[in-house]
């Protein structure tokens, strides 16, 4: 019985120790990372209080499409201006793991475009992508030629 | 019987994790400001499952119609199957969708884990632990740091850097619906930005999650139209 005792107190501190590690592990003790979490909410939920006034709409009368409001000239709709349904279908979906393609090529160069190339094999999608590459390095020689004046 | 309750002992962890979720399906509303210009609203229904990793939006507005997502298709169901476009997309549009990452158990990490970026702190700050991943050597030039915080195992942010350092997109997972089985967000903030500047805002709620249902069985077995 001596053994089995030792051996469930042996599987619970096994069991036990990833999390202990993970409270434990790791320096930067002092870095403010968690103030990068923050954000100003107000903000976000104001930037988009026309479309909460929509849902509620739509969600209140069922059925209702957006030709229906556009035809009718609908007051919660006048003052949006709308993508086109046909190209904005996949933008809620849209870059590898929903980071919108134009952000890949900026930030990751050519490994950024070589991703959404090989990833999406989408043209328009790669092409994005290329333009941010292309700002981006404009912006970096911009701002290498102007540390160089200085 | 000392045999017996060994085995117990041993099995405990998996039997514990008995029940296999390999469904999900929820009510979406995505609101999206694209340059404080362009406006998007979409709401309806998806359904994914896991097993034949489809994923299908059943959508009321703006317009009603299916898009139904399988390995690198995109296809466009409109006017009860009058209308049928496929697009290509990339595979990894139905594996980095939050059904999948929950499904897998893979939101905690982003999808990251086996990917080119490496752990390399976990601190507690804030009430979060917060993990910072960075690129491998070899892809340091090309890739910035991601950070994670979770309060306990749930993901609560996620953002991503440039290699200057600069923030290009923050996500927030929050309010987590916990009666389902598996912890699923009930809201989704995405905010990217651009020359340090936020361009777009997208917030995504989810609404009636449910996991393992069988009474839509046919949406999870989706058949396009053939005319």
């Amino acid at each position: 019985m001596k053994t089995l005792n030792y051996l469930a107190c042996l599987m619970l501190c096994l069991m036990s120790l990833p999390m202990w590690a993970v409270g434990n592990g790791g320096g930067e003790k002092d870095a403010p990372a968690a103030a990068l979490f923050s954000f100003d909410e107000a903000a976000v939920y104001q930037s988009v209080e026309e479309l909460t006034e929509l849902e509620r709409f739509v969600k209140a009368n069922a059925g209702t499409t957006l030709s229906d409001l556009q035809e009718a000239n609908h007051n919660l709709v006048a003052e949006l201006t709308f993508a086109d349904p046909a190209q904005a279908a996949l933008s809620p979906l849209d870059g590898p793991l929903g980071i919108p393609s134009f952000i890949w090529g900026f930030c990751l160069g050519i490994i950024g475009l070589a991703v959404v190339y090989f990833v999406t094999e989408d043209t328009d999608e790669t092409k994005k992508a290329l333009w941010g590459c292309i700002i981006s390095s404009i912006v970096g020689g911009v701002a290498g030629a102007l540390s160089s004046l200085q | 019987m000392r045999i017996f309750l060994l085995i117990s002992i041993i099995m405990l962890p998996i039997t514990s994790y008995g029940q296999h979720f390999y469904r999900v399906e929820a009510d979406f509303t995505i609101k999206e400001k694209l340059n404080d210009s362009l406006s998007q609203l979409t709401i309806g229904r998806a359904y994914y499952d896991q097993k034949r990793e489809n994923l299908l939006y059943q959508v009321s507005f703006p317009e009603p119609q299916i898009w139904f997502l399988s390995d690198s298709n995109f296809y466009r169901v409109q006017n009860e199957g009058d209308s049928v476009s496929r697009q290509t997309i990339s595979p990894l549009t139905v594996q980095a969708s939050v059904f999948n990452m929950v499904l897998s158990d893979q939101l905690g990490t982003f999808g990251l884990s086996d990917s080119m970026y490496q752990k390399v702190s976990t601190v507690n700050q804030g009430g979060m632990v917060i993990t910072t991943l960075e690129p491998l050597e070899a892809f340091k030039p090309y890739l910035g740091r991601v950070l994670i915080s979770r309060k306990g195992k749930l993901v609560q942010g996620v953002i991503l850097m440039d290699t200057a350092g600069e923030i290009a997109s923050k996500q927030f997972y929050r309010d987590y619906d916990l009666s389902g089985g598996l912890p699923f967000p009930r809201e989704i903030i995405q905010l990217s930005y651009q020359f340090g500047k936020q361009v777009s805002t997208r917030i995504t709620t989810f609404e009636n999650i449910q996991f393992n249902a069988e009474d839509t069985h046919q949406l999870y077995h989706y058949q396009l139209p053939t005319k």
